[in-house]
């Protein structure tokens, strides 16, 4: 039983019938889930059905920080919210920080259930034991940090922490996101899953706190942790100062920073426009997330022309290559101005950039012309025209309306050929690195049980050349099966499940992740675990979301790339030459499947692999031999 | 002689000056002759930053590259240059 962390509690909300249980957290599922992902997955195998439609009232919104969430453990204030989503009809999970987290936990829940439809506008507070539904009818239609404000106006308390939705969720777009402060549950549309439930936002605040089981070997454990810290050669004074937008110069360097809706990676590469160095001229502080002591977060301020004076945290380097490098533009503050835009209208930054991308590389292509877009002139680099696409998305107007759900469905409606533009893998939209160049990162987005998902498996040994567990070799195929299965499952079971955040675990943790989080668990929980048992957390997991996706009928067929990046070389840069072949894939998918004891014709895990996991009861559901 | 192309970013650009430039090398030039090259024209303020101190290994979060492959998939400092070479030096950077 665990005697720490936990508060052991899970809240289950009904919008239907306006109600609030308390269940227990058996310590079975907190030993062999941990929390976070491993919850997400675990709640959302279970309780939801195969075959739904996600925006009906039968989906579920999981949120679930995770045991170190509101303990001292730095950089904790972490949760994920998951679903099923309306984007991939796969696995929807989505991962932020701030303050709201802490405040679930400090509230007294290690996961809120949201489940049902309520009939009309509602939001909900929770203070501590209590839970309130409320009439969100007077704030349906604001922009998400209007709604914060007003929320917390109208309870008279600045204290709460808010989740909520903008008019893109309300109107159910599948690019939409939740917002908590100015911080995104980016992707996957789950905001449209919060607007199909009616449900506006989420209103918390916590007066509690959380017991540490073993104070003495805590203090160990977490003095290991920060010392680790110290000696990361970025985390301070760097990454503390700039955030993420260095690696645009990384990836620009490496010929993998996407352009133009990747028909131009390696020619167009805008490292002095939007790189760092510009960047820092439009930064004025940064914005934290609770107990965290690097602060990546930064806030700028755009200081010319029609954007001038607009604030948004971030640019964050995966926006500055979807609203950037994507669109073709290098106009740093119409970045900041469309990045704020996003924010409030609650659109997802990185599908609503590829999405615009893909309009745009229409446009061009004549396959999209001025009478579709309303006389948007949708050249790549008009930032004007982004900036007002953006807009259009989240209202579903004109354009937009066939745009709103995504370049998955969009070309699907577009049809001409579109669908060879619709740069996504089942179904969500492809984050900022070019995998031609890098094969491990681009096996993991064909792999992981979310799409297109640089969060899932990242290959920071691609990427950043850590050489943890190995030096490898970015251009090579070779190995990469294997790889892709340590990166996915070290990274679930050590970030996403406890949950710490990502940044930590790649700059400064990575070596002795397995470890740092089996003594963590310990102290902080009082449940023992050694470190190959964490890592065994991160494969169930994997193995059960994959489970969730064969239910719903994925196959090895999905696990693939656009074609672009199967049939076209990267034109210039570093990378030049490179794509990612039919043969190619065909060995690091035999590889990845024969690691992971999956089918390598089906892609299904096998019996002995889920009863060797305790998940005898998934390899029955599945009816697998 | 044979012309290879510079990358740099981060504090190595700011020494350099440049984040691509060109230079002229004699044929034949390993990765270690080039570097040598480099730091002759730029001196301790280049060293400093890509060794580890009194000594010539690399420090271990400076990634340095031919054509977009790290060196120690290639032959290491042996490497020998080819005209039109691209090569880059990217200290680590943080963030996905
Ligand atoms: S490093 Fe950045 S994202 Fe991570 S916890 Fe700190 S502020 Fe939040």
């Amino acid at each position: 039983m665990y005697s720490g962390g936990y508060t052991g509690k899970i809240l289950r909300v009904n919008l239907t019938d306006q109600t609030a249980k308390k269940e227990k957290l058996s310590s079975k599922i907190a030993k062999d889930f941990i929390g976070g992902a491993g919850f997400g997955v675990k709640f959302l195998f279970d309780e939801v059905k195969a075959g739904i439609d996600p925006l009906s009232p039968e989906n579920k919104l999981i949120f679930a920080p995770g045991p170190f969430t509101g303990t001292p453990v730095p950089c904790t204030s972490r949760l994920t919210v998951t679903a099923k989503s309306p984007l991939t009809n796969l696995v929807g999970m989505g991962l932020s920080g701030g303050f709201f987290p802490a405040e679930l936990k400090f509230a007294g829940y290690d996961i809120l259930i949201i489940e049902g439809r309520a009939e009309k506008p509602t939001f909900i507070t929770i203070k501590d034991g209590e839970v309130h539904f409320r009439d969100a009818s007077k704030i349906w239609g604001t922009q998400t940090f209007d709604c914060q404000q007003i929320i917390k106006d109208t309870l008279s308390d600045q204290n709460f922490r808010i989740s909520c939705i903008g008019p893109a969720g309300e109107r159910l777009s599948r690019i939409a996101c939740i917002m908590n402060e100015r911080r995104a549950v980016g992707r996957k549309g789950l905001g449209a899953v919060m607007g199909s439930k009616n449900l506006k936002a989420i209103a918390v605040r916590g007066s509690g706190s959380l017991n540490i089981s073993s104070q003495e070997k805590f203090k160990t454990a977490r003095s290991q942790m920060l010392k680790a810290m110290k000696q990361s050669p970025v985390l301070y004074p760097e990454f503390s100062m700039t955030g993420t937008p260095t690696n645009v110069d990384n990836t620009c360097a490496l010929g993998i920073f996407p352009a133009k809706n990747w028909s131009a990676t390696g020619l167009f590469t805008p490292a002095d426009q939007i790189g760092i160095e510009a960047l820092q001229t439009r930064r004025i502080g940064k914005e934290p997330c609770y107990g965290c002591p690097v602060g990546c977060s930064q806030l700028r301020l755009a200081r010319t022309g029609p954007y001038a004076g607009i604030l948004t945290e971030g640019p964050e380097f995966e926006t500055l290559y979807s609203l950037g490098g994507q669109t073709g533009v290098d106009d740093m503050d119409s970045i900041i101005a469309a990045d704020r835009l996003c924010d409030e209208l609650g659109l997802d930054s990185i599908s609503a950039g590829v999405t615009v991308g893909f309009a745009m590389e229409l446009f061009e292509k004549g396959i999209l012309t001025l009478a579709d877009t309303g006389g948007l002139k949708l050249n790549f680099g008009n930032h004007e025209a982004m900036n007002r696409l953006i807009r259009l998305i989240a209202f579903r107007e004109g354009i937009g309306s066939v745009l709103s759900d995504g370049v998955k469905i969009a070309s699907e409606k577009i049809g001409k050929g579109a669908e060879r533009f619709a740069m996504h893998i089942k179904g969500l939209e492809l984050p900022g690195y070019d995998v031609r160049g890098a094969k491990a990162h681009g096996l993991s987005y064909a792999t992981s049980y979310t799409g297109a998902d640089h969060n899932r498996g990242y290959a920071f040994q691609e990427i950043f050349g850590i050489p943890v567990p190995y030096p490898v070799d970015r251009l090579s195929i070779e190995g990469k099966g294997k790889l892709t299965k340590w990166n996915q499952d070290v990274r679930t079971a050590t970030a996403d499940c406890p949950t710490l955040c990502v940044f930590i675990f790649d700059m400064a943790l990575a070596g002795t992740s397995l470890k740092n989080t089996a003594s963590l668990m310990e102290a902080v929980t009082g449940i023992a675990f050694t470190p190959e048992e964490v890592a065994r957390v991160g494969e169930r997991v994997n193995n059960l979301a994959r489970a969730f996706n064969v239910r719903e009928g994925v196959t090895r067929a999905d696990d693939r790339f656009p074609e672009r990046l199967m049939t076209e070389p990267l034109k210039g840069g570093a990378a030049k030459g490179q794509l990612i072949s039919e043969e190619d894939l065909k060995v690091m998918l035999d590889e990845y499947y024969t690691v992971r004891g999956w089918d390598l014709d089906t892609g299904i895990p096998s019996r002995e692999k889920l009863v060797e996991l305790g998940l005898e009861y998934v390899a029955d559901q599945l009816g697998v031999k | 002689m044979i012309k290879v192309k510079i990358y740099t970013i981060m504090e190595l650009k700011k020494v350099c000056g440049q984040r691509e430039f060109e230079l002229s090398i004699p044929e034949g030039s390993t990765v270690r002759d080039l570097l040598s090259l480099m730091i002759n024209q730029w001196g301790d303020q280049l060293s400093v930053r890509l060794y580890k101190p009194g000594s010539d290994s690399v420090l271990p979060h400076i990634r340095l590259m031919v054509n977009g492959r790290s060196i120690e998939f290639l032959k290491g400092m042996e490497t020998v240059l080819q005209d039109g070479d691209e090569f880059s030096m990217l200290p680590l950077v943080a963030g996905g």
